[in-house]
């Protein structure tokens, strides 16, 4: 899913905490510092993350000229995971545990030798693999303050929060649409009134218009 | 709830929004869009052009109840659609479109509020940054939804719902407004 083109699906959020001075060209080189570092050829199994650019997942050349679109800095987390098919893996470690017993002549491994032999494995085969990637893309509204998130999962969404409060020192709050309906000084009475509300009952016949009390 | 679906600030208010606020604000949408022909007058006053688009799903209570998933041509305008609100079946999603001056957008509002499937109108005669114009239009989108959705709250918080705005959603149910 993509800003620049194609249908969208948006979580908001609204920033808390100070904005930093300077905010665009400060944020690029928080950007910057926290790109995607990954390697295709790791060997670990773990989620690698980093900002990466909108253009290309494979890009981490940030600059203001091309992440800030005043008032909006644009910008995507990268992740990257890396896992042998558990049923491979688990047919591989197999495989290995019986030649280890035919060569060592033991009917049984000492305990831990399985989990040595799955390391083995790891390490053999996960620089071969290619990691799933997922990059989610990010528009920050500087002006407001808001962050629109463009996925709905709550996994992503998940790892964004993380990302953007190591990145930014900032953490990103829901935004809710109850928020400016409940603004103002009634605000306690307001949220009161839609506790005792009860649901529309659209099965109850429909009243004549004499009856209407009007608004 | 947000209109991502995401957790409220307030503790209690979700049960609100998820129990029924968010699907009486579909229905409302629906029901004024009805009966303004199309015009709906947000929070601020501001005029905006409303309708269902080509989607509406309506479903009983309970985790297995039936679900009318209504594709294709104007559901909203449809018998079977006012018939499975009269039994008891609320609108749990709707294709909103939405005019504002000259540019259309639409998007998939769901009961929890969350807001799917945006398709956003060229924004290139907004600006010729596409990123900027693209950000600046959805921008739009969620001000007119939260401008809609506060003047939904202050109808629906007021004395005068049960006594008006229930009365003349029930007669437009029965094709009486």
């Amino acid at each position: 899913m993509s800003l620049a083109k194609g249908s969208l699906t948006v979580r908001r959020y609204r920033c808390q905490g100070a904005p930093p001075p300077d905010s665009a060209a400060r944020l690029v080189e928080l950007l910057v510092r926290d790109a995607f570092r990954g390697r295709l050829d790791d060997a670990r199994k773990t989620e690698t993350s980093g900002w990466v650019t909108v253009e290309n997942l494979l890009d981490t050349g940030f600059s203001t000229d091309r992440a800030y679109h005043a008032p909006y800095l644009v910008f995507a987390l990268r992740t990257d995971r890396k896992a042998i098919p558990p049923a491979l893996l688990k047919a591989l470690i197999d495989q290995r545990e019986r030649a280890t017993g035919d060569e060592t002549g033991l009917e049984r491994l000492p305990p831990g030798a399985r989990e040595e032999i799955r390391e083995e494995i790891e390490e053999e085969y996960l620089p071969r693999i290619l990691p799933t990637v997922s990059v989610v893309e990010v528009c920050w509204n500087l002006q407001r303050d808001v962050v629109s998130v463009l996925s709905a999962t709550e996994k992503a969404n998940g790892r964004i929060r993380k990302q953007f409060s190591a990145s930014f020192s900032r953490a990103l709050v829901p935004m809710d649409p109850l928020d400016r309906t409940l603004a103002g000084p009634d605000r306690a009475a307001r949220i009161e009134r839609l506790h005792v509300l009860g649901g529309l009952d659209l099965t109850a016949p429909a009243p004549s218009m004499a009856s209407d009390g009007g608004e | 709830m947000g209109w991502d679906g995401s957790e409220g600030a307030d503790e209690g208010r979700d049960d609100v929004v998820a129990g029924f606020l968010g699907r009486e604000f579909l229905l409302w949408l629906w029901y004024r869009s009805e009966v303004g022909y199309g015009r709906l007058q947000g929070a601020t006053g501001e005029e905006i052009d409303l309708w269902i688009d080509d989607r509406l799903v309506l479903r009983g209570e309970g985790k297995d109840a039936q679900r009318f998933d209504l594709r294709g041509g104007a559901p909203a305008t449809s018998s079977a659609a006012h018939a499975a609100l009269r039994e008891g079946r609320h609108v749990s999603a709707a294709r909103l479109g939405i005019r504002v001056v000259e540019s259309e957008f639409s998007c998939e509002l769901h009961e929890d509020l969350t807001l799917r499937s945006i398709k956003l109108p060229d924004g290139m005669d907004v600006d010729d940054d596409p990123l900027r114009a693209r950000g600046m239009l959805l921008d739009d989108l969620h001000d007119r939804l939260d401008d809609l959705y506060e003047a939904f709250c202050q109808v629906r918080l007021a004395s005068g719902w049960d006594r008006a705005e229930v009365p003349r959603i029930l007669r437009w149910l029965a094709d009486e407004e």
